[in-house]
């Protein structure tokens, strides 16, 4: 019969995608899904959310169908949609791959999206970006990070930060690790939207992703905010030392969810917020810590083994190491030659600040030698070389103080251009 | 536009099933008169002669299969929803009822209901042309539907706002050449005909737009054909040899079971099917597969079957799925033609 020649769905791209290139063990273990069977029993190992899918869930049921559709499956895959789209209406690409399936029980289908003229009307954006969301979705889980490495920037993290996140603007992802004893594990990962101009967030409302590294400072719960923002929100504290330093401005970015009408937003759709389908933005309030938990947000990650990174980090150590030992000699020119000419803290001249900072502590440390302990050292490259570092610094006997430090290089030479408590 | 131009394709279509059933009833003149009068839209006339063939012939199929049709026209959805409703549950096998309560269903917008009925109907008959055609109308309306909701268009837009073009309706559920109307009626009761008096397998296309009926009597729930208790038992045997092979992994048997002319619906060729299977079973960890509710259809050489399989896998998951298996006979065995799941 006529119908059956139109039954063949050709998603190129993605199916061709799919079927040749996706490894079966894509996504974490909590989100391997090999039969409906399956996705029921791994389903409870996640709190529901709020909108009744766990973090992570939603994709890669969308990954699955897709995956069917590549092995000419389109029976199980068009159900599966139907499931999908049912469950979560405002999810708006598993609706348009919903419309894909239907429409090819009728007809060739030859790209992601295949609406016909006569209804995209207006809405031909929309559709240019439901298929970035989906490219970009595809991309990332297909370019896994390598097993066991990290994102360049974390040199070392100090047991104090039991998480960390990166952020991949370029492949619309958010990685969240646990900090274990041995090291960062990377436990899951999700898209995420940035900018509505993308990314190098230099001042207020050019809605522009920062990048950098920053720090949760609070989190929000969803009752102190209106509905646009989801299942909740977790500020960060751009402008942080660096931004400021080069004169950055705007404020009030946020990592947050998405409103009840949209599940997922378009890759660049935000103000300079990173924004997240609320499962997943819930997943992760749930479990990072505020204050310690880093965020690094890069325009492209560059992934590492630890083992190449901890050279540098013993190297920086050692001059962090030599800082301590000059305070610890209370000889204040020696001190001064860590700081940069232009150092500035609470309005203060270097010298004054020093000086007065330097006595103060004296007096409270009473010629005991300072320790540092809990040693985070972070380190950003663009421009410049520069290196927030965060440590506990403790008198025997005295409760430590928190302190984070931006270091700058100039030239050889590693310096302090702020200091403050974390 | 494309709304006129497919309304002039139903009543193209629809006129040439009329014109193919001045041709038909030439042969059985008994519900000419009704027919004719339901084509003019003297509807109240042809009810009353259905009617009145009714006292004679309560069960005639055919008789309230004209009632439903009636009653749709003189916009009685609810009662013409009924009437199909119930002449389904009395006659499972013809597809024609599903087609029609399909139409209802899609004029009132229920696009899934029309789509569900609708695929009963291709299951039962796969070569059901006006199905066919009907159900990409529904699919297509329902894309629509859904890329509305992708691309977040307003409900203003006029094309969500068009009720679904009106399906093709059949009048007729069918006959062949040589029948008397009413001897060869389906009944549930009665034993097979010797021959099969259709003029193809695999039913018509519209331009032959008379539709033709299985002549086996009719199948209710797992019961199989009463007069062909051998063929059942044959396609049972050759279900079991299939799952066998497939838990046991054994690729010749399994592959064995399929046939020549097996579609391989996504797959462009034969080859490139079978890679794909043998891929498929080494990697996915199955250890058993069963099959239960085997539910047996026979055409002549044909057979549909829908059963429920379930796999266990080596992690101890299981799978269930519904399946539909077409099969046909070639010399002494029973193949697969084609395979797909639904739910």
């Amino acid at each position: 019969m006529a119908l059956r020649r139109f039954r063949t769905l050709h998603i190129m791209c993605v199916a061709l995608m799919v079927a040749f290139a996706l490894p079966s063990g894509a996504v974490d273990a909590e989100r391997k899904k090999v039969s409906r069977a399956a996705t029921k029993a791994s389903y409870s190992h996640n709190t529901v959310g709020s909108n009744g899918s766990a973090d992570g869930i939603a994709e890669a049921r969308l990954i699955d169908i897709y995956k069917l559709v590549g092995r000419g499956q389109n029976r199980e895959a068009l159900f599966r949609a139907q499931e999908l789209a049912t469950e979560l209406p405002h999810f708006h690409l598993a609706q348009l791959v919903y419309g894909d399936l239907l429409a090819a029980q009728a007809r060739r289908i030859t790209t992601v999206g295949d609406v016909p003229d006569a209804l995209m009307r207006t809405a031909a954006d929309n559709l240019q970006e439901l298929r970035e969301e989906s490219q970009r979705r595809m991309r990332a889980l297909q370019e896994r990070p390598p097993a066991g490495t990290i994102p360049s920037q974390f040199l070392t993290l100090s047991q104090r930060s039991r998480h960390a996140i990166a952020v991949d603007a370029s492949r619309s992802r958010l990685y969240l690790f646990e900090n274990t004893p041995q090291g960062l594990v990377l436990r899951s990962d999700y898209y995420i939207s940035v900018g509505k101009a993308g990314i190098a967030k230099a001042v207020e409302g050019d809605q522009r992703t920062p990048l950098g590294v920053y720090y949760v400072t609070s989190s929000l719960n969803r009752k102190s905010l209106t509905d646009f923002y989801g299942s909740g929100a977790l500020p960060i504290n751009y402008p942080n030392r660096l931004d400021v330093k080069r004169g950055k401005t705007g404020s009030g970015i946020w990592l947050h969810g998405t409103p009840p009408d949209q599940f997922s937003r378009a890759p660049r759709a935000t103000d300079g917020c990173v924004v997240l389908a609320n499962p997943d933005l819930e997943r992760i309030a749930r479990t990072v810590e505020v204050r310690s938990t880093p965020v690094v947000i890069a325009s492209e990650l560059e992934w590492v083994k630890p083992g190449k990174v901890h050279q540098e980090a013993e190297s920086f150590k050692a001059t962090l190491y030599a800082w301590r030992d000059a305070k610890n000699t209370g000889d204040l020119d020696k001190v001064l030659g860590f700081y940069t000419s232009d150092f500035t803290a609470s309005g203060k001249p270097l010298k004054q600040w020093l000086s007065s900072n330097l006595k103060t502590e004296l007096a409270h440390t009473q010629g005991r030698k300072i320790a540092l302990k809990d040693i985070s050292l972070l380190r950003w490259t663009d421009s410049a070389d520069t290196m927030v570092v965060t440590f506990a610094e403790l008198a025997s006997g005295h409760a430590g103080l928190t302190k984070r430090q931006y270091w700058m290089r100039e030239g050889s030479q590693w310096k302090i251009f702020f200091e403050g408590s974390a | 536009m494309q709304c006129i131009a497919s309304f002039l394709l139903n009543v193209r279509h629809l006129l040439l099933l009329v014109v193919a059933l001045w041709g038909w009833v030439a042969h059985a003149g008994e519900y000419t008169e009704i027919a004719q009068l339901i084509n003019t839209g003297n509807l109240t006339q042809a009810m009353a002669q259905v009617d009145q063939h009714l006292l004679k012939k309560p069960k005639d199929p055919q008789l309230r299969f004209f009632q439903g049709v009636i009653q749709r026209n003189s916009g009685k959805t609810q009662e013409a929803t009924s009437t199909f409703t119930r002449l389904i549950q009395d006659y499972p096998e013809l597809p024609e009822p599903y087609n029609n309560l399909a139409v209802l269903h899609a004029s009132q917008n229920q696009l899934d209901k029309a789509r569900a009925a609708l695929e009963m109907a291709i299951r039962i008959n796969p070569g059901y042309g006006t199905a066919q055609e009907n159900l990409g109308d529904v699919y297509a309306k329902l894309a629509s539907q859904s890329y509305s909701k992708a691309l977040q268009l307003s409900g203003t837009n006029s094309a969500l706002s068009q009720k679904i073009a009106v399906l093709r309706e059949l009048l007729v559920h069918g006959a062949t050449k040589n029948q008397k109307a009413s001897s060869n009626a389906i009944t549930p009761n009665q034993t097979a005909l010797t021959t099969p008096v259709r003029p193809a397998p695999g039913g018509t296309t519209s331009g032959n737009a008379v539709m033709v009926l299985p002549q086996q009597p009719a199948l209710r729930g797992g019961n199989t054909t009463r007069a062909r208790p051998n063929v059942n038992a044959e396609i049972q045997a050759t279900l079991q040899t299939w799952a066998n092979a497939w838990s046991k992994k054994d690729m010749t048997t399994y592959l064995g079971a399929y046939a020549d002319n097996f579609d391989p619906s996504g797959v462009p060729n034969r080859q490139a099917w079978e890679n794909e299977q043998r891929k498929s079973m080494q990697q996915k960890g199955t250890t058993r597969v069963q099959l239960e509710d085997v539910n047996i259809t026979v055409h002549a050489n044909k057979a549909m079957v829908k059963l429920r399989q379930i796999q266990e896998t080596k992690e101890g998951a299981i799978v269930t799925s519904h399946k539909t298996l077409n099969l046909a006979k070639e010399g002494a065995h029973w193949r697969i033609t084609r395979e797909y799941t639904r739910g």
